[in-house]
């Protein structure tokens, strides 16, 4: 046999994958930074003097209330959505669910000067019917507590939504045993849902006691409103910071019990299902409806109603053109970024080995539970000095806020909306020998583009409409179009208040109608021919 | 002749070990067959052998004679499980990304691309994509797409998985008149014995991560190393008991008889082909089923408290009584 001419490895050689790990680091920064600035002679003073001390507690536990109240009306809201949405098919379960989170991707501020305005002391309702002194305002803390379930709702209708979906599919037949209704009920449905909807309320609460915005604008004093009173009037970061850690070291907690769900999430799974029976739907569809019009209409027709004329909310965009062009350029700066590194997040995490996924979750999800105010002010402390602080006063850090907040909310999206792709995809490509580039051109790039541009939206909603970040690093004379809405409702007439309002969710709706008519294009267009 | 040798190659998925100290070696020209149930890593060791996936241990290497890279060839072509195709393409669009790397001009590109749409049947399909393919075009889609670049290694996974029986056995003789003429070394992964005795020159069988056996299909069928690869290839019982003058005695009585080889304890692993079943009134062995398997009837005979199947070429009545003889 003639001697070998030359031997040639063939075998893959393993890399550790530096990019996941350095870019959460990077992302969890402001955190870091914040909780970090605490950590001092100075820092220990401030929790002395706020937690030895009744009224922090008593803000607190007013905080924790107030949330839980909120979380409670958002269950009795989410249920009928969650049922009936389980008897849809796939398009129409989506759409509902889609609906159910519209409200939590518009601005608190709108939301909130939507309900002032219909539930005000001289609001809408009030006013047509005729009441002198109302005796339910939106200033009553359960009426406002309503408001802000109705905003929250969504979050907990979705793991609802899912586990009714999968009781469905999977119990269809659970009639058959001749159970009674009401014991039916219970013991297949009730209680195999009672985890999904715990799961709903903490993630309700959390959001709730986080969204400080509402709850001002509603004069319910939170914690949020201690936080804003800390840095703006009292000018101490670090007492701000220290009002934020309960809500810190909750956030954790739910970070870890998240992370502990996300750490199971397969990839590339299917499942073949046979659907059950479908009844009783016209309740939950009747309860859902309503449920959905009340969380948006009422609102919208109360800022219809006080904007008078669509030539007052036309003047309005005028009114606010250096909101929109600081909103759009800080988006512009944040959200190439923020896609960016989420897909090089989902792709970390989707390549990593399960025992690694654990730590990437739940340092990504940890981000998004926290409240906006922490990123902020380590934010605020990250660009006070260094090379960082000549961009201080302008878009950046709010950009960066936005980017170390909406990362995990991108890289997660990308990760569940890639899941069901066989990852054989890829490594075809990678055997046939088509270098990386190649890769991402014909294979990746043509396959994802849609599902990009789908979270590319979402994060733009997410940007466009936070403010609890953005009332805390906007530039004085520089706002965004959120944090305009947000102060000028005490020194504006209520009319013009209402007018910006509305020309800001036109402008919001304009960029959903779009995204709808570009998902109808693609699945017309899209569809392959024979 | 070039050749691709496996040495000592390592897995670990988590804390599962899935591939362990497997050797293994393809020459071209020559189909080597793994076969092994589900779970036992054959897939992973396909993904480490095409380098897609890095191994905890180990090498994969290819010796090459002059002569061996010729130009236009490719070093790997793979069918995956799944197949890997990509939606958005057309069928066309498949062989022609893949064969790119492989630096031969627009024209033989296109000239290959044409030969294999042809040779796979897929003229007429060439502008469809996977999703207005059947099954079985899918598949001969993922096998055209592997062969277009002509590689010196094929590795297919699975290749005639989810087919029917009509499409299977089409394909398989498709895939038969392919690789004899291909010239490539080629791996093929199944977990049905018939699938590799059709199309393998040498076998390997992989158990738990292992290569537990290795050599001509022939062999491997006839000389297994244990009752689970014995059964892996074809129904298979053990009886063990003492050899005494051609008998196999368990538990004092005549099991089987004509058992060639020495005197002694000793398990034999026995299949229903090897065995005969004569009534006997005064026999130790008993019908308890009769099976007709299409061409003939397998029947369970317990015998001695141990059960086995015996081939039978007409029914016979369970409760018969008689002995169970050893044929081959």
């Amino acid at each position: 046999m003639t001697a070998p001419l030359r031997t040639v490895s063939l075998a893959a050689r393993r890399r550790f994958n530096v990019l996941g790990p350095a870019l959460v680091l990077v992302l969890m920064l402001p955190v870091a930074v914040g909780v970090g600035s605490t950590l001092n002679a100075e820092g220990f003073e401030r929790y002395r003097s706020t937690w030895l001390d009744a009224s922090g507690w008593s803000v607190f536990g007013r905080s924790l209330g107030f949330g839980a109240t909120a979380a409670c009306w958002a269950l009795a809201f989410a249920w009928p959505v969650a049922a009936w949405s389980s008897r849809l098919g796939a398009g129409a379960r989506y759409t509902v669910l889609a609906l159910a989170a519209l409200p939590i991707v518009l601005p608190g501020s709108l939301l909130a000067v939507g309900w002032v305005m219909a539930l005000g002391r001289d609001g809408v309702v009030a006013n047509g019917l005729g009441i002198d002194k109302p005796w339910l305002t939106i200033y009553d803390k359960p009426v406002a507590a309503a408001a802000i379930g109705l905003r929250y709702f969504g979050l907990a209708a979705l793991p609802m939504a899912i586990e009714l979906r999968r009781l469905r599919l999977r119990s269809g037949f659970d009639h058959a045993y001749g159970l009674p209704g009401w014991s039916r009920w219970w013991w297949l449905t009730a209680r195999p849902v009672l985890p999904a909807a715990v799961a709903g309320f903490v993630l309700v609460l959390v959001f709730a006691i986080n969204d400080h915005i509402m709850a001002s604008m509603f004069l319910v004093q939170t914690y949020g409103t201690q936080v804003l009173v800390a840095l703006n009037a009292m000018l101490d970061a670090r007492l701000a910071m220290v009002r934020c850690m309960p809500m810190v070291l909750g956030g954790l907690v739910v970070s870890y019990a998240v992370a502990r769900r996300l750490r199971g999430a397969s990839v590339g799974e299917t499942h073949v299902v046979i659907d059950g029976e479908s009844r009783g739907g016209f309740a939950s569809a009747w309860g859902a409806l309503s449920v959905m019009t009340l969380a948006l209409g009422a609102p919208l027709v109360a800022l219809a109603v006080r904007a008078g004329s669509a030539r007052a909310v036309l003047a309005a965009f005028g009114e606010v053109s250096d909101e929109f062009q600081t909103t759009a350029v800080t988006l512009a700066i944040a959200v190439p970024i923020t896609l960016a590194a989420g897909l090089a997040l989902a792709r970390a995490w989707r390549s990593d080995e399960r025992a690694g996924r654990f730590a990437l979750a739940a340092l990504l999800v940890v981000n998004l539970v926290l409240p906006g105010s922490v990123l902020a002010l380590g934010t605020l402390r990250l660009f006070e000095a260094g090379l960082l602080a000549t961009w201080r006063d302008t878009a950046v850090p709010l950009a960066f806020a936005l980017v170390a907040r909406f990362t995990p909310l991108a890289a997660l999206l990308l990760f569940a909306v890639g899941r069901r792709e066989s990852a054989t995809r890829r490594d075809a490509a990678k055997a046939f020998g088509l270098r990386a580039w190649a890769i991402a051109r014909h294979i990746d790039w043509p396959a994802q583009r849609f599902r990009l541009a789908a979270v590319a939206l979402v994060v733009v909603l997410a940007g466009a409409t936070e403010l609890e970040m953005a009332v805390l690093l906007t530039p004085a004379g520089d706002t965004t179009l959120g944090v305009r809405l947000y102060t000028m409702i005490h020194t504006a007439p209520d009319a013009l208040v209402s007018a910006v309002a509305l020309a800001y969710a036109l402008a919001l709706a304009g960029v959903l109608i779009a995204a709808g008519a570009a998902v109808t294009m693609h699945r017309h267009n899209g569809a392959p021919r024979g | 002749m070039a050749e691709l040798i496996v040495r000592n190659l390592n897995h670990r998925y988590g804390e599962r070990a899935t591939v362990r100290d497997v050797d293994l070696s393809l020459r071209s020209g020559r189909v080597h067959a793994l076969i092994g149930p589900t779970g036992a890593g054959k897939s992973t060791l396909m993904a480490l052998v095409a380098g897609v996936v890095a191994p905890a241990s180990g090498t994969v290497e290819e010796r090459l004679q002059a002569g061996d890279e010729s130009n236009g060839a490719a070093r790997l072509g793979v069918v995956f499980q799944p197949a890997g195709l990509w939606e958005h393409m057309t069928a066309a669009q498949h062989l022609r990304l893949v064969l790119k790397p492989t630096g031969l001009g627009r024209s033989a590109r296109e000239a290959r691309v044409a030969h294999y749409l042809e040779r796979l049947g897929l003229v007429a399909l060439r502008d469809r994509v996977p999703a207005k393919l059947s099954s079985g075009q899918r598949q001969r889609l993922a096998i055209a797409r592997a062969m277009v670049v002509e590689p010196r290694w094929l590795l297919l996974d699975e290749p005639l998985a989810h087919l029917d029986g009509s499409a299977r056995n089409e394909l398989l003789g498709l895939l038969r008149e392919l690789l004899a003429g291909c010239g490539a070394g080629v791996l093929l992964i199944t977990h049905l014995p018939g699938e590799a005795m059709a199309i393998a020159d040498e076998l390997s069988v992989m158990i738990d991560g292992r290569v537990v056996q290795t050599g001509e299909p022939e062999h491997v069928y006839r000389q297994p190393t244990d009752l689970e690869v014995a059964r892996l290839l074809g129904g298979a019982s053990e009886l063990t008991g003492e050899v005494r003058g051609g008998v196999l005695m368990i538990a004092g009585v005549e099991a089987l008889s004509g058992v060639s080889g020495p005197d002694g304890r000793r398990t034999l692993i026995v299949r229903a082909e090897d065995l005969a079943f004569t009534p006997d009134a005064q026999g130790p062995a008993e019908v308890r089923a009769c099976r007709f398997t299409g061409g003939a009837y397998v029947l369970r005979v317990d015998v001695a408290g141990a059960s086995v199947s015996v081939r039978s070429d007409r029914p016979i009545e369970p409760g018969t009584q008689g002995r169970v003889n050893w044929v081959n």
